[in-house]
């Protein structure tokens, strides 16, 4: 391949404007992520509902910005943006849900050990029957 | 090593999205991080959805052939999956162990429940055994109460018995004083009737009548009831037999008589008897066995009133009778 640099040249100069450009066009022609949006919307949503407000604050804090900024950018039409942002949003909703059920069932069996730990004591210990 | 990722960086950068990096660390830690969490013992506890498995799986799998904003967006979206996962298991892990505790918890009330049974059976037995030793109490004091009332009515009896044979002996001393008196009086009363006989033998005399001298008996020569004569009777029969043997040859009547009570046919028997007994008595005496006739009037012939006693004394009797008349 003699003429090899120049074709090179010319192929990677316009191989690299022609993925530029469909960078741009591809993130440009991004849908609207509708279907994310309704995710992380529910995801937050059962997020607070299982408390996460107080058993995951941080969490869902961080979901709840995600989703809050994953509607801006589909406000400013960064759909691409909007995407990652709103599946982000979805699964921070959603550990945030998790961490808040894990945290409850973790006091309830705490409660639960006590309790058991207590009644031993309060009904078996006393009393001993030969 | 910076000016290789500084190209690395442009690379990726500029270049191709198929173009693969030759190591990236989020990737195989969280490719790690999922075989552990895949590979972890309770996994299967804790089923996870195999689309968001599926899901991450082709995250993770996607990262390499990614840019590294995507890459970085691939990497905290799989980490927070994973993270997710976790949580999932750990709380899959906490149900079970929930679960285990509610169970426990169920066993522990019905150990205590047992127990306590067992507590009120023995509580029971013991109730049990206390009654019974309170009605053993009770039954030895009854016991003990019985005795001593024996006792004291042996001790009674005793002063009872000692009253009763003073009694007893009182009464015999008073049987025996009655006795005496009986005997006393049996013994005057015998003699006042052995004196009554020999006065009536001695006072034998022998009567006219139209049937001839008629010599009369009376009942004393018989004990009542009897046709026997009286022993005393017997030897003092000497005046009847002289008093026949004045009348040699003569025929002689011995006739009883009684008075009107009792069955006539007894009456008749006994009037014949006792006139047997006179004639026997008369012929033992050596009197003619053949001039002596005897029979019996039972009471039909009476010589006094039988309303009273004297006068069914008197017709008590048995008449020798010697035919003078023929």
């Amino acid at each position: 391949m003699p003429d090899a640099t120049p074709v090179y040249d010319t192929v990677s100069r316009s191989t690299l404007s022609a993925l530029l450009i469909l960078t741009l066009v591809g993130c440009a022609s991004t849908p609207v992520p509708s279907v994310e949006l309704t995710r992380a919307r529910e995801a937050v949503e059962r997020a607070q509902s299982e408390g996460a407000a107080d058993f995951a604050p941080v969490d869902y804090r961080m979901a709840r910005d995600a989703l809050d900024r994953g509607r801006a950018q589909i406000e400013s039409r960064d759909n691409s943006a909007a995407q990652e942002s709103l599946q982000l949003a979805q699964a921070r909703g959603e550990l945030a849900a998790a961490k808040s059920v894990g945290a409850r069932l973790r006091a309830d069996v705490a409660t639960k050990e006590a309790e058991n730990q207590r009644l031993r004591r309060e009904l078996l210990s006393e009393g001993q029957v030969p | 090593m910076r000016p290789y990722w500084l190209s690395f960086g442009l690379l990726i950068a500029l270049g191709a999205c198929a173009s693969a990096p030759k190591r990236d660390l989020d990737f195989e830690r969280l490719q790690a991080d999922w075989r552990v969490l895949d590979s972890r013992e309770d996994r299967a506890r804790a089923p996870l959805e195999a689309a968001r498995v599926d899901d991450t799986l082709a995250s993770i799998q996607a990262m390499p052939k990614s840019e590294r904003e995507q890459r970085k967006h691939l990497a905290d979206l799989v980490e927070l999956r994973i993270a997710n996962f976790s949580a999932s298991v750990a709380a899959a892990m906490d149900r079970e162990r929930m679960l285990a505790l509610e169970n426990e918890h169920k066993a522990i009330l019905l150990e205590a429940s047992r127990r306590d049974a067992e507590l009120s059976r023995l509580d029971a037995e013991k109730l049990r055994v206390q009654s019974l030793a309170r009605a053993e109490e009770a039954e030895r004091l009854a016991e003990q109460a019985l005795v001593e009332r024996e006792r004291t009515a042996a001790v009674e009896v005793d002063a009872d018995l000692a009253r009763q044979e003073a009694d007893a002996a009182r009464r015999l001393a008073a049987a025996r004083g009655r006795e005496a008196d009986l005997a006393r009086q049996e013994a005057q009363l015998a003699s006042a009737q052995a004196n009554s006989l020999q006065q009536q033998m001695a006072a034998l005399r022998p009567v006219r009548t139209e049937r001839g001298q008629v010599l009369t008996l009376g009942d004393v020569f018989f004990a009542g009831g009897q046709a026997d004569l009286k022993a005393e009777a017997r030897g003092n029969l000497k005046p009847v037999l002289d008093f026949i043997d004045r009348y040699p040859g003569q025929k002689v009547f011995i006739e009883g008589h009684t008075d009107d009570r009792g069955a006539d046919a007894n009456n008749l028997a006994l009037s014949e008897r006792r006139a047997s007994s006179v004639r026997d008595a008369l012929v033992a005496l050596g009197a003619d066995n053949g001039r002596l006739q005897a029979r019996g009037r039972g009471e039909a012939v009476p010589i006094a009133d039988n309303a009273t006693a004297d006068g069914r004394a008197r017709n008590r009797r048995v008449e020798v009778i010697v035919d003078t008349a023929n």
